[in-house]
């Protein structure tokens, strides 16, 4: 793996239950990110995406094969160090947003680096910045249902950049918003991973997602169709 | 909204219910205990009374009054009383018990029924059968000739294992005699229990030592008995009356256990509340599918309600079964209670009646289906979008007037200053208008958050989800409360008794007649004993209590006659109103009366005013001298010097007697000595009473010692659904958390730290409330119902005990959750999948 590929899947295979009622979600997937590429992982509802990107967030384990991010195999994580690793080096954006209905949104956008350790000072200080770059300067204090849906996922976006992971993995995030703030939340999302080196895998149905990312890889049946480099 | 689509949900909602049984059968189990506690209650005092009825009614016959006096009455009142205008016939009777000796299966007690053959033939209604067959085999002569001879029912003979006309040694209230008895097949004879030994009049009063008195005369009288003469100190009364005094005296008591019994249903329903809430959570999905599949939202409230009321309906009848089995451990309770205030009657067995088990039915169904109404409203306002997760199940706050209206309606209940009904309901409101504001309360609370990320974010959820957290505060104070309230009531009152008996047993030894239970109306100490204990060694003095029943309206109160020589000596006697101990002595030595609280409250009598007693000479006006405390009778006493009662009445024998040792004497060595050398009389020291006092104390209050245990259960299993609830609904957002990096000793934290948040807020209004509750127990219902008044007295203990556990429950209630986490995936959590 070059200084360039952030993350890597060799082999991957993941299979749900055991004996004639297995399900086989990924067979055999082989993937590279790099720095600052934004991935559309597209296929029909079934093909593995979502498993996918649990494996590469650390969220579940595969069955043979291995995963790669940031240099380190996420094999053998236990759950502690597993927990460190997604606050340290992943970001995470979701469909419905998932932002804490009780915080603001500086707070919402902070939370990761609080639970990384740092000050409130500290968080909330990084927290407002990207706020800021978001474009939502000066609603640092709204609660979320105060915003909109693309506002939301705005923040969402932030608050997956706040710990400068290496690796953004974003599920569906334009699912829930409409046309033009879909536009706009992809937009932004290959902004900032350009800016600042960050890797993103956008697992979507969505055709215009594919106008924001550098390449496209399609999983069906849970088997890559396309190259795993473009 | 159709029929068909009601039943449809229903099933659904049912089949939903019986997949996920431990919620279900915690619902149930919640309703089941409160309508147990409640059918206990009235099952094991409504067989008891009903019991004592019975007995009292057999043998009354077709009389339409009886002649009681304050003392045995001569047989010879008889023929003043046939000539008396309105009596078209009348006959004496004797009413008391025998102790029959078995030898080896010990003594059997048997009511003693002693009437005159012939002058009681109108009155009795023995049954053909055994009419004829006395008539044949002749036992009619032998019952109005031969000595000891009783008849009695022949099943009860085989039941009872006496010998068909056999000698039987037995115990009188004056020493040991024999009876004979022989059976016939009577139904009548075979009522009741203990069962009747019918003998004639002459054999009654000789095994008894009755000399020529009777214990009454049954009357037939037409129109009003007002112009019947009576003597003074007589009362005339229905047959029924007696039963129903009795009644009527132990209202209060039932009052004040039933009262118990239904805050243990609301406590029950609270907990079908949380159980409701907890389901609507969990089901958000399902009824999303519903609502998507076309139930309106009245077809899912209608369907919600049904399912609570089958709940309901199965929780009581659970509840029924239960409170049966309950009913039978506590019946002998009651009974010792009705016998030791009203005359001995066996233990009946426990009868569950139709009344019963439908107000059990109907009160636990009513209530959850009450309980459930908010839930069912909420589960009826899920909207379809829920599926695709882009709605939450809505809540909703209680209006912020409503538990000021409810505490502003407990006042007013506790304004009428007679009523005792009203009090008690005070109770249940003010539990309600504290689980209805606590989550506003709640949200003042969690207002103030810490700026900590695990309390940021703990605070932070149960604001969100209040309408929710709050209900579930409320639903976890009310158990909290209730028990705080009981704890503090109870122990208030056990201290106050306490406090009593260290007073009122001045004395060191205290005598009664041998089976003073079965002969409350007879039963004497001799003048030979009490000669002979003066003259005991160790014995410094004597106080002889004499005692008369002094009638007042439809019902009466006691008359006590005492030297007191234990209360001069040693001062021992709490006065509550009239000065101290030597005023009140020397106020009695003039003539005057001490009342006990109960008879004050009851008459509204106190230093200054007269009371009026009918004494043998007629009525006699008697100044109050001063009021003094007494748990001895709930119907309260007045208490007189030995010549005043003299006076009064006569001389109507010795009762009790306590005696006063020298100082240095064993007590209890003295009162084994005097047993083995007086046999017919009990001797117990003081404290050995005082044990029995405090024995007593608890087997009344034992039914308080199961509530408090339900509501600690209730209480604990309140915090563990309001946890799990707030759970179930933000099970996503701790999957976001793991996603953020949130470690697994973070979630936990987090959890115990809402469990225990939670918890502080709902102690911390259960404890003003349990107070609150608790002095409207000891200050008002207790006074208004039983006429004592003692202070209230919090023990800091048996709270902290109960609040340490409350406390271990929320760390519980915080790791169940928490457990559940951790099993789960973390992508599982972020989908909300379970």
């Amino acid at each position: 793996m070059t200084d360039a590929v952030v993350a890597a899947c060799r082999d991957l295979r993941r299979v749900y239950g055991d004996g004639p009622t297995a399900v086989v979600a990924l067979d055999g997937v082989d993937l590279e990110l790099r720095r600052g590429e934004v991935v559309a992982l597209t296929g029909p509802s079934g093909s593995g995406k979502s498993t996918l990107l649990h494996l590469l967030g650390a969220m579940d384990s595969p069955t043979s094969g291995s995963v790669v991010v940031a240099g380190r195999d996420l094999a053998g994580l236990d759950d502690e160090a597993a927990s460190r690793f997604r606050n340290e080096h992943l970001g995470f954006v979701f469909q419905f947003f998932h932002l804490i209905p009780s915080l603001s949104v500086v707070e919402n956008v902070a939370l990761p680096a609080r639970l990384g350790g740092a000050t409130p000072a500290e968080a909330n200080a990084k927290a407002a910045a990207l706020v800021e770059r978001v474009g939502l300067g000066g609603r640092g204090d709204r609660l979320p249902d105060a915003l909109s849906g693309g506002q939301q996922q705005r923040v969402a976006v932030a608050r997956a950049l706040v710990n400068d992971p290496a690796l953004v993995l974003a599920d569906e995030p334009t699912g829930n918003l409409d046309h033009a703030s879909g536009g706009e939340v992809m937009r932004l999302l290959l902004e900032l991973a350009q800016e600042r080196g960050i890797a993103a895998l956008v697992a979507t149905h969505d055709p215009q997602v594919r106008d924001f990312s550098h390449r496209e890889v399609v999983l069906e049946d849970g088997r890559l169709a396309t190259p795993p480099t473009s | 909204m159709t029929l068909r689509g009601l039943r449809t949900v229903l099933g659904v909602l049912l089949a939903d219910a019986r997949a996920h049984r431990l919620q279900t059968l915690t619902t149930c189990v919640g309703i089941a205990v409160g309508v147990a506690v409640v059918v206990a209650i009235r099952t094991s005092s409504q067989s008891a009374l009903s019991h004592f009825r019975d007995t009292v009614q057999t043998f009354t016959g077709v009389a339409t009054h009886e002649l009681h006096g304050p003392a045995p009455l001569p047989a010879a009142r008889l023929a003043e009383l046939l000539e008396a205008p309105g009596v078209t016939a009348a006959h004496p009777v004797i009413e008391s018990h025998l102790v029959l000796d078995l030898g080896a299966e010990g003594a059997r007690p048997v009511r003693l029924v002693g009437i005159d053959p012939f002058l009681s033939a109108p009155f009795l209604q023995l049954d053909d059968t055994a009419v004829e067959q006395a008539s044949a085999a002749g036992l009619f002569e032998r019952l109005m000739l031969e000595p000891g001879f009783v008849l009695m029912a022949s099943s009860t003979l085989a039941d009872a294992g006496f010998p068909d006309g056999g000698v039987l040694p037995a115990r009188g209230p004056t020493g040991p005699v024999h009876v004979v008895a022989a059976g016939v097949d009577s139904s009548s004879l075979a009522a009741g229990q203990p069962p009747v030994a019918l003998a004639d009049l002459a054999t009654a009063q000789e095994l008894l030592g009755l000399g020529d008195r009777v214990t009454r005369f049954d009357l037939l009288v037409e129109g009003a008995p007002d112009a019947i003469p009576l003597q003074p100190g007589e009362r005339l009364q229905k047959p029924a009356s007696r039963g129903e005094r009795a009644e009527t005296m132990t209202e209060a008591f039932r009052l004040n256990l039933l009262c118990l019994g239904f805050l243990a249903v609301l406590v029950g329903a609270f907990l079908a509340f949380n159980m409701a809430q907890f389901a609507v959570v969990r089901r958000r999905t399902l009824l999303g599918r519903l609502r998507c599949l076309g139930a309106d939202a009245r077809t899912v409230l209608g369907a919600a309600l049904l399912e609570s009321a089958c709940l309901g309906f199965v929780g009581s009848l659970l509840g029924l079964g239960l409170g049966w089995l309950l009913a039978r451990e506590m019946v002998d309770d009651v009974a010792r209670t009705v016998s030791t205030l009203y005359g001995y009657i066996e233990t009946p067995a426990a009868r569950l009646d139709v009344v019963t088990a439908a107000l059990a039915l109907g009160v636990g169904t009513i209530a959850t289906v009450a309980a459930c109404w908010a839930p069912a409203r909420s589960a009826a306002r899920t909207e379809p979008a829920v599926v695709a997760g882009r709605a939450h199940a809505p809540g909703g706050l209680v209006p912020p007037w409503v538990p000021g209206l409810l505490l502003a309606a407990g006042g007013l209940l506790l304004a009428p200053p007679s009523a005792v009904v009203l009090p008690a309901l005070t109770v249940l409101v003010w539990l309600l208008a504290v689980a209805t504001a606590l989550p506003r309360l709640l949200g003042r609370v969690v207002g103030r958050v810490v700026h900590r990320p695990v309390l940021a974010l703990a605070f932070g959820r149960l604001h969100r989800s209040l309408s929710r957290t709050g209900s579930a505060a409320g639903a976890l104070a009310m158990p909290l409360a209730m028990t705080i309230a009981i704890l503090v009531m109870v122990g208030s009152f056990r201290a106050e008794v306490m406090a009593w008996s260290r007073s009122i047993f001045g004395a060191d030894v205290y005598v009664k007649p041998l089976y003073q239970e079965l002969y409350a109306d007879t039963a004497r100490l001799s003048p030979e004993l009490l000669d002979a204990l003066g003259e005991a060694p160790e014995v410094l003095a004597v106080d002889r209590l004499r005692l008369a029943e002094q009638p007042r309206g439809e019902t009466s109160f006691l008359v006590a006659g005492s030297p007191l020589e234990a209360t001069r000596m040693r001062g021992s006697m709490r006065v509550l109103d009239g000065g101290d101990v030597p005023t009140l002595m020397a106020a009695m030595d003039r003539g005057e009366a001490l009342v006990s609280e109960p008879l004050a409250r009851r008459l509204d009598v106190g230093p200054g005013d007269v009371l009026r007693l009918d004494g043998r000479d007629g009525a006699r006006d008697v100044p109050v001298a001063g009021v003094f405390q007494d748990f001895s009778w709930d119907r309260g006493y007045a208490l007189v010097s030995e010549p005043r009662f003299l006076e009064l009445y006569g001389d109507t024998g010795v009762r009790n007697a306590a005696l006063l040792l020298a100082e240095g004497a064993d007590a209890e060595a003295v009162a084994r000595r005097l047993s083995a050398r007086f046999g017919d009389a009990e001797f117990r020291s003081t404290e050995t009473l005082r044990g029995e006092v405090l024995r007593a104390f608890n087997d009344t209050f034992a039914i308080t010692y199961v509530l408090q245990t339900i509501s600690t259960a209730l209480a604990l299993v309140g915090i563990l659904t309001a946890v799990l609830c707030l759970h179930l609904e933000r099970r996503a957002e701790l999957g976001v958390l793991r996603a953020l990096g949130a470690r697994q000793k973070t979630v936990g934290e987090l959890l115990v730290t809402e469990a225990l948040v939670l918890l502080g807020v709902a102690g911390a209004v259960a404890v003003p409330a349990g107070l609150a509750l608790a002095w409207v127990l000891v200050s008002v219902v207790n006074t208004r119902s039983f006429g004592w008044s003692f202070p209230m007295l919090v023990e800091a203990g048996p709270v902290a005990g109960l609040l340490g556990l409350a406390l271990l429950a929320g760390l519980a209630a915080g790791c169940v959750p928490w457990w559940m986490v951790r099993r789960a995936p973390v992508a599982d959590l972020l989908e909300d999948r379970r």
